[in-house]
């Protein structure tokens, strides 16, 4: 498998381009910006773009859409927690789908926004902006946070620590890392804990 | 990318080394995979989807050499000179980097998480989207870098130069400094 990481200024989002071998059908997250060098770089690598899965629906990750349908005409796959402008094939929690030869989980972790949706596809993981190198998400209030939280103890932290994290902002990461060196995820667990702990000796 | 799968020896789940079952650790021919691993890292070709973790790299000269989707972590490397070379999507994480040079090196989406620096050089180099997360330095210096957007969160440094860096975007957040210079550097445009 291949993974190709592209950044752009516009939104300072991270896309990813993976195919399995060159000349091959391909898949793309997060669009959040197609400039030449996207471009560049699905055609340098002779891929068909067949596909592209979205995070969730905030601009600086979907943006670059309508170009895209415009140019390859790829089936956009989104949240059933969202509504587009555009036709997406809804996908939900739990599901498997075989992509462009490549099988993709979907793991639905909500918080930073209800439509949250990370992709495992083997031993790489993209986060969106679920968990990031570092960081958590930002949310928009207490509850969120604490719901995000939940969700990446339960859904993401609980997979093995050697996969790969490529989340929709900064560095890429691997499980590892944000489990010793994550000092929001650290932080704020310890913080949730505590809170449950107060409200079960209530 | 490397390949995903990981060591047979339960409870071990390291990725594999070459195409055998095992990782570089568990392999019974150790010495192979550590003679073809050395002849990729000196060879002329870039050093592409390769995997050893664990292993130990001595007084090694590798100019110019492309590092591209690779996993070395948990390697050992003393008195390497990784000047002028290019490291895409690699995994660095957890390695022990004593006297290494990496003078004028260009990384991009690279990973050096939890890494031990000693007495290593990063002058003069371009490491943009590079992940820092929790290593330790003592003695480094990172002078004329360009770091827009790595990350170096969580580390512990010591006697380290950040002089005459483009900070603007990287992240210094729950760092623990003692004797650590910015000058001439964008500090403030730091995450810190």
């Amino acid at each position: 498998m291949r993974i190709y990481q592209h950044f752009s200024v516009v939104g300072f989002c991270n896309t990813y381009l993976i195919g399995s071998k060159k000349g091959s059908e391909a898949i793309l997250i997060d669009p959040g910006h197609v400039d030449t060098e996207l471009i560049h770089l699905i055609e340098s690598n002779e891929f068909k773009l067949k596909h592209v899965l979205l995070t969730h629906r905030h601009k600086t990750h979907t943006a670059g859409i309508g170009t895209l349908a415009k140019i390859y005409n790829p089936t956009i796959y989104a949240s059933s927690f969202a509504s587009y402008e555009y036709p997406v094939k809804p996908i939900s929690d739990h599901q498997v789908l075989t992509l462009s030869g490549l099988e993709v989980e979907v793991i639905h972790v909500p918080g930073h926004s209800l439509d949250s949706l990370v992709y495992k596809i083997d031993h790489a993981l993209f986060t969106g902006d679920t968990l990031m190198c570092g960081r958590v998400g930002t949310t928009t209030g207490y509850r969120e946070q604490a719901l995000l939280l939940q969700s990446i103890w339960k859904r993401v932290m609980s997979l093995d620590e050697n996969i790969l994290l490529f989340p929709g902002h900064g560095t890429a990461s691997k499980l590892r890392i944000e489990r010793m060196f994550n000092h929001q995820l650290l932080e704020l667990g310890a913080i949730t804990k505590e809170r449950q702990n107060w409200r079960e000796t209530e | 990318m490397f390949n995903f799968k990981t060591c047979e020896k339960p409870p071990c789940n390291t990725y594999i080394c070459g195409e055998g079952p095992f990782c570089f650790r568990h392999s019974p021919n150790k010495e192979d995979l550590y003679k073809s691993c050395l002849a990729s890292l000196l060879g002329d070709s870039d050093v592409i989807d390769l995997s050893i973790t664990g292993a130990e790299f001595e007084n090694l000269t590798l100019p110019k050499k492309g590092f591209v989707s690779s996993n070395m972590a948990w390697c050992t490397f003393r008195d390497i000179d990784f000047s002028a070379c290019t490291f895409i999507t690699s995994f660095f994480d957890f390695c022990l980097f004593e006297n290494c040079r990496f003078n004028g090196i260009n990384s991009r989406y690279s990973i050096f998480s939890g890494s031990k620096m000693i007495g290593c050089d990063f002058s003069g180099s371009s490491i943009t989207h590079t992940n820092f997360v929790g290593i330790d330095t003592l003695n480094c210096n990172f002078g004329d870098c360009d770091l827009y957007y790595s990350n170096f969160g969580t580390s512990y440094l010591r006697d380290t130069d950040f002089i005459d860096c483009n900070l603007k975007k990287a992240d210094f957040s729950h760092t623990n400094q003692r004797r650590v210079s910015f000058r001439y550097s964008n500090y403030e445009e730091a995450r810190h």
